[in-house]
């Protein structure tokens, strides 16, 4: 019986413990700082920044400074997650999460958005390859880098775009010139498997080399490896 | 006249003695301890010289032993070549950088990724943990221009740093906590300081002609060594930011430079093949060794009996001092 009263007694102070740690991180201060561009000139760029909490409340609204793409927003609880939409014309609306860490004193935390145009024509490229050099399967783990994306593609269901795939060399070209439209059709089966629609999306494997973006011709300094470039291209908005 | 030759022959015999001499001190044996699949890009020897971590292309980290030179383990999770790793000043942790635009912090012990810290909107180039031991944070440099300062602990970006104009290369911190040095394709570095409220850097540091591709402060922190892409090494005075030397050290780029423990002995590595060593102060070539590879990256014990160094073959080799 007297072990059964201890028990419960360190049971309760356990819980009162637990809650009162958990009431003092959500109680915290968390600002969000950053800038927000455009992700294919690095321009600044001013759009609506909307913060909204895990129940999909919106919390705190902003405006990014068009000069600078700066935006800041306080009022953010410790420990909590969020989510951050982006709102303009001008470009697609993005949403990203914020986990704000576990902190019992006020901290400022640093996040810098990219956005796509919203202009038929634009060719926004991926800027972690999903593929290995070569090889024409998307490769394990992919879906992490392709996240963004596939997120902003989802949140614009009008958007018709294309998928344009280029070579990893010259030799390639000769070598394997299918790989390309092998490369665009995987990207297109695992866009419908993560719920695009089919209709919305084209395919094109070039069998030319990246006129934008083409492989260097020495060797640079490293972080340089190249990969044929994989593009999404807005055909309608 | 017979007896100023013979005089000059005396020197030039002593001369000659005291240069092998100290070619003698300064000779290195190459020895093939692994191999990663692709290229090795970075090299980081822990704070007791017990480990020595090494990144590549193919997407891995490996962790050895030193002085053996025995695989531990290797270390997969990024979805991008792996540029760059550093450890922590208290060797249970390393941090690595990738083109997948992300820096993760894995468990030397079990060689368990902790966390994976996303936030740079473009390939992470450099990365490099606060060697305080009381210090979780780690800094960060991109494509996108930025440097970012991350906590290990919290999981969270606590600062970006903005100035520079053009991507940014390499970052390092001082030893004693107290700054930061980033280098980048405009030509600078940015000396920032490590206190979270201050926004712009304390010195910016022209010079170079070339990209600078890495920075790294001595162990007594009263130095700062750039390699740029040129294959020029410049030391500064960190006190107040003077150009010291300016070494043209090698044909092609330098990626990588390191000190050694007594904080005069400088080791670089290139694409043109070449270890070299530096005494700093004098900027005298200690030691020159040729390969048969391109090298990105090189690092050393403290006491200089070993140097190991990440090449473009894949290789990781140890060059032991004999």
């Amino acid at each position: 019986m007297k072990y059964m009263i201890k028990s419960a007694l360190f049971i309760v102070m356990l819980l009162a413990f637990v809650t009162s740690s958990f009431a003092q991180f959500s109680s915290t201060v968390v600002a969000v700082r950053g800038v927000i561009m455009n992700e294919l000139t690095g321009e600044p760029v001013k759009l609506k920044v909307q913060l909204m909490d895990e129940t999909g409340k919106t919390v705190n609204r902003a405006f990014s400074n068009s000069l600078t793409g700066e935006y800041y927003m306080t009022g953010l609880r410790a420990g909590l997650t969020y989510k951050c939409r982006l709102v303009s014309d001008e470009f697609l609306v993005e949403e990203f999460v914020i986990h704000t860490p576990n902190t019992d004193k006020y901290l400022e935390i640093s996040r810098d958005f990219m956005v796509k145009p919203l202009i038929a024509g634009k060719k926004i490229p991926l800027k972690v390859a999903p593929f290995e050099l070569r090889k024409s399967k998307i490769k394990f783990g992919a879906s992490e880098a392709l996240e963004d994306i596939t997120n902003a593609l989802k949140l614009n269901e009008q958007v018709k775009f294309e998928i344009i795939c280029y070579p990893d060399s010259e030799t390639q070209v000769k070598s394997d010139p299918e790989i390309t439209t092998q490369r665009a059709n995987a990207l297109r089966d695992y866009f419908v498997a993560v719920g695009i629609s089919p209709d919305r999306i084209s395919v094109e494997g070039s069998k030319q080399l990246d006129p934008d973006n083409p492989p260097p011709t020495q060797k640079a300094a490293k972080g340089k490896r190249y990969i044929g470039t994989t593009y999404v291209v807005i055909k309608e908005v | 006249m017979a007896i100023h030759l013979k005089v000059f022959a005396a020197y030039l015999l002593a001369a000659l003695l005291t240069v092998s001499a100290s070619a003698q001190k300064l000779k290195y044996e190459e020895q093939v301890v692994g191999k990663h699949n692709d290229e090795v890009l970075g090299v980081f020897v822990n704070e007791d010289d017990t480990k020595v971590a090494t990144c590549s292309l193919d997407e891995t980290i490996k962790i050895w032993s030193l002085p053996e030179g025995k695989e531990l383990m290797t270390l997969k999770g990024h979805l991008g070549q792996v540029n760059n790793l550093s450890f922590s000043g208290n060797d249970k942790y390393i941090a690595s950088g990738s083109s997948d635009q992300t820096i993760k912090v894995w468990d030397v012990e079990t060689g368990k990724l902790i966390k994976t810290l996303k936030g740079h909107t473009d390939q992470v180039i450099g990365v490099y943990f606060s060697q305080d031991d009381g210090s979780t944070l780690i800094a960060s440099t991109s494509f996108d221009k930025t440097v970012k300062l991350w906590d290990r602990e919290l999981g969270a970006e606590v600062k970006t740093l903005r100035g520079h104009t053009e991507p940014t290369n390499n970052v390092a911190y001082s030893y004693d906590g107290k700054y930061l040095a980033s280098c980048s394709d405009d030509k600078t570095i940015k000396i920032w300081s490590t206190d979270i409220g201050k926004d712009d850097p304390i010195m910016n540091l022209s010079g170079h002609e070339a990209p600078v591709l890495t920075v790294l402060f001595s162990f007594d922190n009263k130095l700062l060594a750039s390699a740029d892409a040129s294959g020029t090494i410049k030391i500064w005075n960190v006190a107040n930011g003077q150009l010291i030397k300016s070494i043209k050290a090698h044909d092609q780029l330098v990626q990588d430079v390191s000190f050694a423990g007594d904080n005069k002995t400088l080791v670089s590595a290139s694409l043109d093949k070449k270890v070299k060593l530096w005494d700093v102060e004098s900027g005298k070539e200690l030691m020159s060794m040729e390969l048969n590879c391109e090298i990105w990256s090189v690092d050393l014990v403290l006491d200089k009996s070993i140097i190991i160094v990440g090449c473009s073959d894949g290789t990781v080799r140890y060059l032991r001092k004999k």
